[in-house]
């Protein structure tokens, strides 16, 4: 626990040089310079759907795990994925509370914030248990915006806080990347207009990679592509026989049982059955009744 | 002049004798008394039975005092069932008829000397012939109640004035219960499966807890709930001509089918009062038990379903006694995923957070759900599949296919029944683990899907019971006597956690 005044030297760079930094950034956890470097927010949806946790969970951990900080608001969706993602990837992330520092909000993500205690940086412009307010959740994108060299959006609504975050990043020269997302989703309003307006379209960690400089990585890698996952495509056999069908059919989008049904003309026993042996294989797993792959 | 015939006092689905002793006076203060613990039904069936036998028979004895004693006199008499024995005592001082020794009497009069179809005739019917009475005195309404009675002679009345001549009275005809079951397909099921669209899974789910008895959840978008409610509704009636009539539900021929409303009572829902009646678990024994909109019971209502779905019954204890109620039900229950219902949903957003959602899953307990053996989670038909699609169940023709269903659910049924008679269920759902172990091995390529299955989606010992006795329904709706990779394969896929 401590804080950061704006004057001194300890002050992230990037924080201060925006319009109207804290004056005061406190901190939660063990402070370490090199956290500052390398940032990168992800900020998103709250309704985050499977799409969206796909992107999160192949591309934010290979960013996290090439070195990057993921900065993001603590948020249940997007943002708390993204800390996961990162974590998981035992990779550094800030998190910047919209309360106090030790206002843990949402409160049942405390084991998340405990996680992001151990290992990361949880700050704030507020001190110790300041509850905030909604008006402190559109002031903590500020500094989401500041902290970050630049910022990946990842699914957002039309008017959603995400937009505010990379407006915000604009305004301070930050770059822009997002995600595009199928058009009939209300998730795709943020980030087609960001689209639009010029931000980068990322298909691979790789287009968000390159514009970091990677002297102060340790761990360079290079990034493997997300198409390469699926490795189960390239088996021509295999994508003949029933499950490669089925297979194929849930890389196109999630289906229910009775979609798959219908549309291969089978019976519900030998849908289950066979989705059954593809969960066993690891291809896909189930969710609220629908099929995805891994 | 004193004579004295025989009912009974009921007491849950106990019955005990009461011994109904009329006596005239002469030389006394007319008036008509009854006595013995007596409640308002009873005290006020004076003036039914005065009227009745005056419409019946011209004429009362007025002028002379009647006293009714009910024995044991210490026990409270509740219900409008001792009206015939009141009746037929008078009667019998009266105008001189003689009733055989061993008579019991049952049902309630009307004002006209019509006897009315009366609620527990059948239990009265089984405790006469428990007591070994010979002769049975019910209204003709409640005959066919009781034609699974033997060796006692029922005699229907309709009329007080057919007491005059009981012995003259003719059973009126009643219909043989095989006959009446049989014609049950054209009579009450009015819905077929294949006038439900798509769905197909939930279809398929809830023929196999149908023919196991499996209890199962099903969790959907409110736009769905029409359908489900449908669909459930359909289940029943092919649970009711599934199963063989049970003596308890005689009326009904087929099986029971119970669905309170969330606003229940602890009461309403186990069974209760001073003098205990059965609740909506007891009504649903040997049926289904359906519960829409599951977590919107009150939790500790929902908590005291743990030990009936266990043991098969329930006992509950008043001041008055204690009666133990059967109550072996298949839980059928529908709920939302959240508390605006679209999570998951592909067409509406849900509003709810995380904790929200969690928060109203966490609704229903963990020993509830470890009670429900399928958990399916249904989503609204597409559009096309509304307008386009007629089932492929039924071939894509609008051809009834319950009848069909309800063949393999039968056969099913008779299946586990053959299997499980020396344990004495009937039914996959209600096996033990021991059971488990001993009716459903597995083979070694079975055992090692489950045990894959175990490592990759993390199952509980309990689950893992679970998706056999499921997975041993399937195999019995496929007729096979041995579970295989496939049965288990599917029965994984109904979510067993």
């Amino acid at each position: 626990m401590g804080e950061l005044i704006k004057t001194s030297q300890e002050y992230p760079r990037l924080l201060r040089s925006i319009k109207d930094a804290p004056k005061v950034l406190y901190y939660a956890g063990e402070y370490n310079p090199a956290i500052f470097f390398n940032t990168l927010a992800v900020v998103g949806s709250r309704a985050v759907t499977a799409y969206g946790e796909w992107v999160v969970t192949n591309i934010v951990k290979e960013l996290a795990r090439a070195g990057l900080t993921i900065v993001s608001g603590f948020m249940y969706g997007v943002d708390a994925l993204a800390h996961k993602a990162a974590l998981d990837a035992a990779g550094k992330t800030i998190a910047v509370m919209a309360g106090g520092v030790s206002h843990i909000f949402p409160s049942y993500q405390e084991d998340l914030y405990n996680r992001i205690v151990a290992t990361g940086l949880v700050v704030s412009e507020f001190n110790e248990t300041c509850m905030g307010g909604g008006w402190s959740f559109v002031r903590r994108n500020r500094i989401v915006a500041g902290l970050s060299k630049a910022v990946f959006v990842v699914e957002a609504g039309e008017s959603s806080g995400s937009l505010i975050t990379a407006g915000i990043a604009k305004a301070c020269g930050r770059k822009l990347f997002t995600v595009p997302s199928n058009l009939n989703s209300l998730n795709s309003f943020g980030t087609t207009k960001l689209l639009k307006a010029g931000a980068t379209l990322v298909s691979e960690p790789g287009d968000i990679l390159n514009a970091y400089p990677f002297s102060n990585i340790t761990n360079n890698s290079r990034v493997s592509t997300v198409s390469s996952v699926n490795k189960r495509l390239l088996n021509a056999d295999w994508l003949g026989t029933f499950p490669g069908r089925v297979y194929k059919k849930l890389c196109l989008e999630p289906q229910t049982a009775d979609d798959l049904a219908r549309y291969f003309e089978k019976t519900i026993t030998e849908v289950l059955t066979t989705a059954t042996e593809l969960v066993m294989g690891g291809d896909i797993h189930e969710k609220e009744g629908k099929y995805y792959v891994n | 002049m004193l004579t004295k015939v025989k009912s009974a006092y009921f007491f849950g689905t106990d019955a005990f004798e009461v011994d109904v002793e009329v006596n005239i006076l002469e030389r006394c203060m007319p008036g008509f008394e009854i006595v013995g613990l007596a409640g308002r039904e009873v005290a006020e069936s004076r003036e039914r039975v005065k009227n009745a036998i005056l419409n019946a028979y011209g004429r009362f004895p007025y002028d002379k005092k009647i006293v009714v004693n009910l024995a044991p006199a210490d026990i409270p008499k509740e219900g409008s069932y001792y009206d015939l024995s009141i009746a037929a005592g008078i009667l019998s001082l009266t105008f001189a008829i003689q009733f055989p020794c061993d008579s019991a009497f049952f049902g309630e009069v009307s004002m006209d000397g019509q006897v009315r179809k009366t609620r527990g005739a059948y239990l009265f019917g089984a405790f006469a012939k428990a007591k070994a009475i010979k002769n049975l005195f019910v209204p003709s309404d409640c005959y066919q109640e009781l034609s699974s009675i033997k060796d006692v002679t029922i005699y229907p009345i309709s009329n007080l004035s057919q007491l005059a001549n009981f012995a003259d009275l003719k059973a009126p005809p009643t219909t043989d219960l095989e006959t009446v079951r049989r014609s049950l397909p054209s009579r009450i099921c009015d819905v077929d499966f294949c006038d439900i669209l798509g769905q197909d899974t939930a279809k398929r789910a809830l023929v196999i807890s149908a023919a196991g008895g499996h209890s199962i959840l099903l969790s959907g978008s409110p736009g769905s709930g029409k359908s489900r409610e449908y669909e459930v509704g359909e289940v029943a009636k092919i649970y009711s001509a599934s199963g063989f009539v049970d003596d308890l539900i005689v009326q009904n021929l087929c099986r029971p089918f119970r669905s309170p409303h969330h606003t229940i009572s602890y009461s309403g829902m186990v069974g209760g009062g001073s003098v205990p009646k059965p609740g909506e678990i007891s009504l649903a024994h040997k049926g289904v038990l359906f519960l829409d909109e599951m977590s919107e019971f009150q939790p500790s209502i929902l908590e005291c379903l743990r030990q009936p779905m266990e043991d098969g019954f329930i006992t509950i204890s008043r001041s008055k006694g204690s009666v133990r109620m059967p109550c072996e039900f298949t839980l059928v229950g529908c709920t939302n995923p959240c508390p605006c219902g679209f999570f998951g949903d592909p067409k509406n957003v849900c509003k709810c957070s995380p904790p929200d959602v969690a928060r109203y899953k966490k609704r229903l307990s963990g020993p509830i759900l470890d009670r429900i053996d399928i958990f399916l989670r249904i989503h609204n038909p597409a559009y096309e599949v509304q307008s386009t699609y007629s089932g492929f169940m039924g071939g894509g023709k609008a051809e009834k296919v319950s009848d069909q269903l309800r063949a393999r659910v039968e056969k099913a049924r008779a299946a586990q029944e053959l299997r499980l008679e020396a344990e004495h269920i009937g039914i996959n759902a209600r096996m033990t683990n021991d059971l488990v172990k001993k009716y459903c091995v597995l083979d070694h390529t079975c055992s090692d899907l489950l045990e894959r299955a175990v490592y990759k989606l993390a199952l509980t010992p309990r689950t893992v019971f679970k998706i056999i006795k499921v997975a041993r329904t399937i195999a019995d709706l496929d007729e096979a006597l041995t579970i295989l990779p496939s049965h288990l394969a599917e029965a994984i896929q109904y979510k067993c956690i």
